[in-house]
């Protein structure tokens, strides 16, 4: 009887196991002005919820450290990409989807880690 | 050089000693006695030269020897000696040689452990093969690499050697960083010994016996590492300003899922003691263990979870990154082999466990605690299963542990009281129901009384009543055994101990009272039921030339009595001042703890301020009839500096007073701060008023300049100047019974050294007796007539 109630539970739990980490493990796609209003309240030190920004590459002749890219609503904002390097070099007028935290401040920019072709 | 060659020799050394107690394994008596004893002998000169080469390298920390890599990396001559001596493991290379050094050393205390219990080869040639691997980790992550040639490919000669070092990290400026890792890699190093004895048992077919020789030792891994854990999670609370003991981070839980695999080992290897079944499982289980730490040690240092994780991630390399898979590869390859090829063998005492005893609710019990490592490490290999699927890589949000665990805690509190009152074998039905109708009536009255308390989830209220129910049964039971035989009472003391944890647990969650506070200097604030006043600050620790830190204290103050806590925030080049250093200033209680987090300090706003953008107007916020217009900003180079060589720049604004225009610069001053520009407004008085304005702040808008924006700030110029005074915006948290969760895990360790002590003895008196592999165990069931 145990092994039947270990190995059920088994099947029935780890795909549940997963299932519930797939509702708590996805980032949101958002525009420039919503990650900069999530950012939570200016407090120092801590660092504003990571997501997904569709960005076009407006300018990349300063890329990685300021790339100049709209979003969705035709937003601009400057990204400072700091993740591995990209297969192919940022080109202006791609279509990528950056993964990262706004900075907020006097400066506000996206301070992206990860990045996908769209 | 010599000590970069020493490493080489210690893999070496690591590998013949390994090969031999392997070859000691197919010899004959004689000449197996004759490997082991040349295998013992160069495993005890490894262990001297990893201590050796420990030492040599804090020997080159506390020398400044900065043509050594790690020593400019993770030390700097400002550090205080203790910090120097805790650079040797801040880093990667170090970590790995504290690792294999305790290790090795664990090793030489095994050795004739396992010898006299005729396990040295069996157990040797698997815990050689450990050394062997974190040896040639160390080869690739070697300590004593030279600054010259880490750098040789940007033009580093010889000649470059840095005056001064990198420094350690400033979170790590604690005196915790002297205890936690140690320990944690204590407990991490005793969970090989484990694993060996089981791979011994498969060797010897004697799937029994392991059993009672790795017990001891299998108490002491769990013990070590729950206290290791409980000091990273105090560590946390007390200086990291996290605000809480457990952030469910990918750092803090790749020392926890080993930890609750090895909980579960303990619980099944009790069951196997006394009724001979679950051997497939412990096999299985005591593989799990280690290969766990592998699979932690794999994500939390490979790079994998990228920047998923608050702890600082350093890619190691391929070559340290390959080794660091095939070294978990191998052990999960091994263990997965050894236990396929015994199969058929250690099915000869297969039983079924009856409902109502022990053995089946300490099964259930460790399926449960299975359960957890398995759901925390979902959670933390996340990433990596987001990476693998080509989706972005993020970590799970901690409500997912936090979910799952509001299920898996109270079954497992639930199942540890059925555990005690149930007996091995069988159990009297009457007594049974009498401990259950008391642990039950125990939990419901003091749960109703959390309830009125307060505690109104239903969570919470479940989660209030098992660990009551627990608490209960397991004082009840406990008792009794101490009073008979205090040897006895481990478990007891243990399970008493995370009941406490979970009451912790829950008066923090449930009942913690936090206030956001903006606190002007020298003004008592009320901030809930308490009187907080921000006194001042203190500059500290100025001898390090990468950081102005400062003490904040704030007064805190109820029904006439008070206390002064000292919060820290500070900003440091160490991080290129991207975030603020923070640490708590923290009044300790038993009964409750008040917790002042910084958030930021700033100087009070003083003027009335408005924003204002290019080509657009504002009205005058004292009088609205004024409306000023912003026509331009000048750029610096068109002001000029100021004698102090300060930047000046200039709102030019055009002033409307009905029909009159008149044109105005607003002029401001600005200099680098620590956490960028600051502004000095210069006040220009504005026509027909006794008001002045000044330019507070630039926005620049670098995509388009047009849109960037100005904050003017207007004063009454026939007032006198007000002073602005500092203001310290923090977090209080007023934390009921934190306490208890720090009591709850201490209390929790106690028992586990009581059954330590237990179980040493008792493998030291059955070492005296030779024990039939297939005959019951001996000894009466004390336990379970006494329970």
């Amino acid at each position: 009887m145990l092994k039947r109630i270990i190995i059920l539970a088994a099947i029935v739990g780890i795909p549940l196991g997963v299932w519930i980490a797939s509702t708590y493990g996805q980032l949101t796609e958002v525009t420039f002005a919503v990650a900069s209003s999530d950012h939570s309240s200016g407090v120092e030190g801590d660092q504003a919820p990571k997501v997904i920004i569709v960005s076009t590459i407006v300018n990349a002749a300063e890329a990685p450290e300021r790339i100049a890219c709209t979003d969705h609503t035709g937003a601009a904002f400057r990204v400072q990409y700091t993740g591995s390097t990209p297969d192919e070099p940022f080109v202006n007028g791609q279509v990528v989807r950056f993964v990262g935290h706004v900075h907020d401040g006097h400066d506000s920019y996206f301070h992206a880690t990860q990045v996908y072709a769209q | 050089m010599i000590a970069q060659i020493l490493i080489h020799v210690l893999f070496g050394m690591a590998l013949a000693s390994t090969g031999l107690y392997a070859a000691a394994l197919y010899a004959d008596t004689d000449r197996a006695e004759w490997l082991s004893t040349i295998a013992r002998r160069i495993f005890g000169a490894l262990a001297f030269g990893l201590v050796a080469s420990a030492v040599v390298l804090v020997i080159l920390i506390l020398q400044h020897r900065f043509e050594y890599t790690y020593v400019w990396n993770y030390s700097s001559r400002e550090l205080p000696l203790h910090l120097l001596i805790a650079s040797f493991y801040s880093g990667q290379e170090g970590s790995f040689l504290l690792w294999t050094m305790f290790v090795a050393l664990i090793g030489v205390v095994l050795t004739p452990y396992a010898r006299r219990h005729s396990y040295e080869a069996p157990v040797m040639v698997f815990y050689g093969l450990i050394v062997s691997f974190l040896t040639l980790l160390l080869v690739a992550k070697n300590p004593f690499a030279y600054f010259h040639e880490s750098f040789a490919a940007d033009g580093i000669t010889i000649a470059d050697v840095r005056d001064n070092g990198k420094g350690l990290n400033p979170l790590l400026h604690n005196a915790w960083i002297t205890i936690h890792p140690p320990i944690l890699f204590v407990g991490f190093a005793s969970m090989s010994v484990s694993f060996a004895f089981a791979m011994a048992g498969l060797i010897r077919r004697e799937y029994h016996r392991w059993i009672d020789i790795a017990l001891p030792w299998t108490l002491f891994g769990t013990a070590v590492l729950g206290f290791g854990i409980m000091l990273g999670g105090f560590w946390a609370y007390e200086t990291l300003g996290w605000g809480g003991f457990w952030g469910w981070d990918p750092v803090e839980n790749s020392s926890l899922i080993p930890w609750l695999v090895v909980v579960a080992l303990v619980h099944t290897m009790l069951v196997q003691k006394r009724t001979r079944g679950l051997v497939k499982t412990n096999m299985i289980l005591a593989v799990a263990s280690f290969v766990m730490v592998l699979y932690s040690t794999f994500l939390t240092r490979s790079g994998i979870l990228g920047d998923t994780s608050v702890h600082s991630f350093v890619d190691p390399g391929k070559f340290a990154f390959w080794i660091l898979l095939l070294f978990m590869v191998t052990f999960v390859a091994i263990g997965i082999t050894m236990v396929l090829r015994r199969r058929s063998d250690m099915n000869i005492h297969r039983e079924e466990f009856a409902p109502t005893t022990r053995e089946f609710m300490l099964s259930i019990g460790s399926a449960l605690i299975m359960a957890s490592a398995i759901f925390v490490t979902i959670g933390t290999s996340w990433p990596v299963i987001m990476e693998v699927l080509g989706l972005p890589k993020v970590a799970v949000a901690i409500e997912f542990y936090n979910r799952v665990h509001l299920v898996l805690v109270p079954a497992v509190l639930i199942v540890n009281a059925l555990s005690l009152i149930f007996l091995w074998r069988s159990t009297p039905r009457a007594k049974m129901q009498s401990l259950i109708i008391f642990g039950a009536a125990i939990a419901a009255v003091a749960t109703a009384v959390m309830a009125v308390i307060g505690i109104n989830d239903v969570g919470q209220i479940v989660l209030a009543f098992t660990a009551w129910f627990s608490l209960a049964i397991n004082l009840r039971v406990g008792i009794s055994i101490m009073s008979a035989s205090p040897a006895m009472a481990g478990a007891y003391i243990s399970h008493t101990g995370i009941a406490l944890l979970i009451f912790g647990v829950i008066t923090t969650s449930s009942y913690t009272e936090s206030h956001h506070a903006v606190l002007v200097h020298g003004v008592p604030t009320q901030v809930g039921e308490y009187t907080l006043t921000y006194l001042g600050k203190e500059q500290v620790e100025k001898h390090y030339a990468d950081r102005e830190k400062y003490k904040y204290f704030v007064r805190i103050e109820r029904d006439g009595s008070g206390e002064t806590v000292a919060a820290v925030l500070y900003w440091s080049d160490f991080n290129k001042r991207q975030s603020a250093f923070l640490e708590p200033g923290i009044r300790w209680g038993f009964h409750n703890d008040l917790y002042v987090s910084p958030k930021s300090t700033e100087r009070e706003d003083l003027f009335k301020r408005t924003t204002i953008m290019r080509g657009t107007s504002i009205r005058a916020p004292y009088d609205s009839s004024v409306v000023i217009e912003l026509e331009r900003f000048t750029m610096p180079m068109e002001e000029g500096q100021t004698s102090d060589g300060r930047m000046q720049m200039s709102a030019v604004l055009n002033v409307r007073i009905g029909d009159s225009i008149v044109p105005l610069k607003a002029r401001t001053k600005i200099a680098t701060g620590a956490s960028g520009p600051v502004f000095d407004p210069e006040w220009v008085p504005l026509p027909g008023s006794t008001m002045a304005v000044g330019l507070a702040e630039i926005a620049r808008n670098n995509e388009d300049p047009t849109k960037s924006t100005g904050d003017l700030v207007f004063r009454d110029m026939s007032k006198p100047m007000p002073r602005p005074r500092e203001v310290f915006t923090v977090d209080f948290s007023v934390k009921p019974w934190i306490s208890l969760v720090w009591f709850g895990v201490i209390t929790m360790v106690l028992g586990f050294a009581f059954s330590i002590v237990r179980y040493t003895r008792q493998v030291r008196k059955q070492s005296t007796l030779v024990v039939a592999e297939d005959t019951p165990l001996a000894g009466t069931d004390t336990e379970s007539v006494k329970a």
